[in-house]
């Protein structure tokens, strides 16, 4: 593939728009009011165009680390108090959030998680590092570092197998 | 000159697909005849995926690779039907005539005819033994193109 085609390809994908558009947000929600009004105005047009369009919703307010990656889009929901550590990956169809019902905790998940497509984190759950969590899955027990879990509810199956998985 | 204006072309289509349908399939996709989407939405395949003939894919389908040294695409047979949010992972065979119900992972292969369930999916309803395999996929694919069409 050509460098300006590769170029065009990252700059039209939609887990790339809702990367940019929450760093965006998380850094105009800490400056101070006159400077950070207008900005936080726009991040909340621009978070609402990137929700309709691409299905994933990063409120700015999050925690995340470095190295973010949103491979896919569609349905992707992220709690406003989430914690991510650095490297994390989250696949289409995820939710990290609170377990309704009353409720309101919310995971704090560790470095280099990836979340497969269609899993669900939920409540006052805390993920280790290197975890890999099936798709599917879901998780309301705290996860060690270092297992990829699978199931509905998610039990460690295997152990050192996150690493594996190359987080771009 | 003509090959990266198409290819641009290509790429404002496919994203216009993508932000109001929510399909996500690639040019790459060797998909046969057939093939019945129910519903839009979060239907994702991988650009190394293979499909037969008469499949139904419904939504929140993903086809794909993942964790853990999951690489490789998988690839379905004919007449398969995959329900809504099932996902079918790593370099695994789904048989002819399958079929793997809703909110199923899949990371093994699924035997001709036979139906699936669960995370990870486990074998819920084996085929007849009595009926030649290749007798069974086509009836079973007939089955599901027809129930397609009514459903439609």
């Amino acid at each position: 593939m050509p460098a300006w085609r590769q170029a065009l390809t990252l700059a039209a994908t939609q887990g790339v728009w809702a990367t940019a558009v929450y760093r965006f947000g998380h850094w105009a929600y800490d400056l101070p009011s006159p400077v950070g009004l207008p900005l936080k105005v726009a991040y909340k047009f621009l978070n609402k165009a990137v929700e309709i369009t691409t299905g994933i919703s990063v409120p700015a307010s999050a925690t995340i680390g470095p190295g973010f990656y949103i491979g896919h889009f569609g349905a992707i929901i992220v709690h406003p108090r989430a914690v991510m550590g650095a490297g994390c990956s989250i696949g289409q169809g995820v939710t990290i959030g609170t377990q309704g019902m009353g409720k309101g905790d919310v995971p704090v998940l560790g470095d280099r998680v990836y979340v497969g497509a269609g899993a669900k984190v939920l409540g006052a759950v805390t993920v280790g590092d290197d975890v890999a969590i099936g798709a599917n899955s879901v998780v309301t027990r705290d996860l060690p570092s270092g297992v990829t879990a699978v199931g509905a509810p998610a039990r460690p199956v295997q152990t050192g197998a996150a690493k594996l998985y190359p987080v771009k | 000159m003509v090959g990266p204006a198409l290819q641009v072309a290509y790429l404002a289509a496919s994203k216009a697909i993508e932000i109001t349908a929510g399909v996500y399939i690639y040019p790459g996709n060797d998909i046969g005849p057939g093939l019945y989407i129910g519903h839009p939405g979060g239907i994702h395949l991988n650009p190394d995926v293979k499909m037969g003939a008469n499949c139904t894919l419904s939504q929140e389908v993903t086809l794909g690779t993942s964790a853990g040294g999951r690489a490789g695409a998988p690839v379905v047979g004919d007449g398969v039907y995959l329900g809504a949010g099932a996902k079918i992972i790593g370099e695994v065979k789904i048989g002819n005539g399958a079929h793997v119900a809703a909110n199923s992972l899949v990371v093994a292969d699924v035997v001709e005819g036979s139906t699936v369930m669960g995370v990870p999916a486990r074998v819920m309803f084996k085929p007849a033994p009595a009926a030649a395999p290749s007798a069974a996929a086509s009836a079973t694919a007939a089955t599901n193109s027809n129930g397609a069409v009514k459903s439609g």
